[in-house]
């Protein structure tokens, strides 16, 4: 067989492999958001593309250790789900660049700016 | 004769290609956007991932109607793209601290 079928054959598990670095990442990149001045919605709904992508990782793999017969076309309806997300986001992203989407400031940045105020008046 | 299933997954096709091609279009247009705003940097490998991911689904959709056929391929760039998701999240949270 050729490198190219075999690296096709273990690209399911190694993209899962990739997705759950991601998902990491994501989760550690919220986390952050609660103190650093963030927009983190269309990362939000990247994260939401990514589950989505696990699913059907995960699908693509049972069907080829036969665990499930469920046919390759239902894929399509997933792919689809995630460039529809994928879309969304970038242009909400390109929305908050041309400033016309309101972004939510977390709470702890605000209270750290009103203090430098505060400071400043006294 | 098509069934209503080859109906409604030629369709979910044909839609994920155009809104693909769509992604990578609006992708196109915020590289140079995103370059000139300093939080903006991380999009910019996202946008590349967009960009590869049009190509993926233009590549699912030819093999959906049968034109061309690469099965090895279209497992392939999703991993390409997850590459580019992960250094877009490290650039963005390095970008965060401040770091960069």
């Amino acid at each position: 067989m050729s490198l190219a079928v075999e690296f096709g054959r273990v690209a399911p598990y190694y993209n899962l492999v990739l997705v759950i670095v991601a998902g990491g990442l994501f989760l550690y990149l919220f986390c952050m958001a609660k103190k650093a001045p963030l927009f983190v919605r269309p990362w939000k709904i990247l994260f939401v593309a990514l589950m989505v992508f696990i699913i059907e990782e995960g699908l693509t793999i049972a069907r080829a250790a036969s665990l499930v017969y469920i046919p390759v076309h239902i894929n399509g309806f997933f792919e689809l789900l995630i460039v529809v997300l994928f879309v969304y986001a970038l242009l909400l992203q390109k929305a908050a660049m041309d400033g016309t989407v309101q972004k939510r400031v977390p709470a702890v940045h605000v209270i750290q700016v009103r203090k430098g105020l505060h400071r400043r008046a006294e | 004769m098509l069934s209503w299933y080859d109906w409604i997954y030629g369709i979910v096709q044909l839609s994920a290609g155009f809104l693909a091609v769509i992604a990578g279009a609006v992708a196109l247009v915020m590289f140079g956007r995103s370059w000139r705003h300093r939080m903006m940097r991380a999009w910019w490998l996202l946008l590349v991932a967009a960009v590869f991911f049009a190509i993926e689904e233009v590549l699912g959709a030819l093999d959906a109607f049968g034109v061309y056929s690469t099965p090895n391929l279209t497992h392939v760039v999703p991993g390409i793209i997850l590459g580019f998701v992960i250094a877009a999240l490290i650039k963005q949270i390095y970008l965060s601290r401040g770091c960069v």
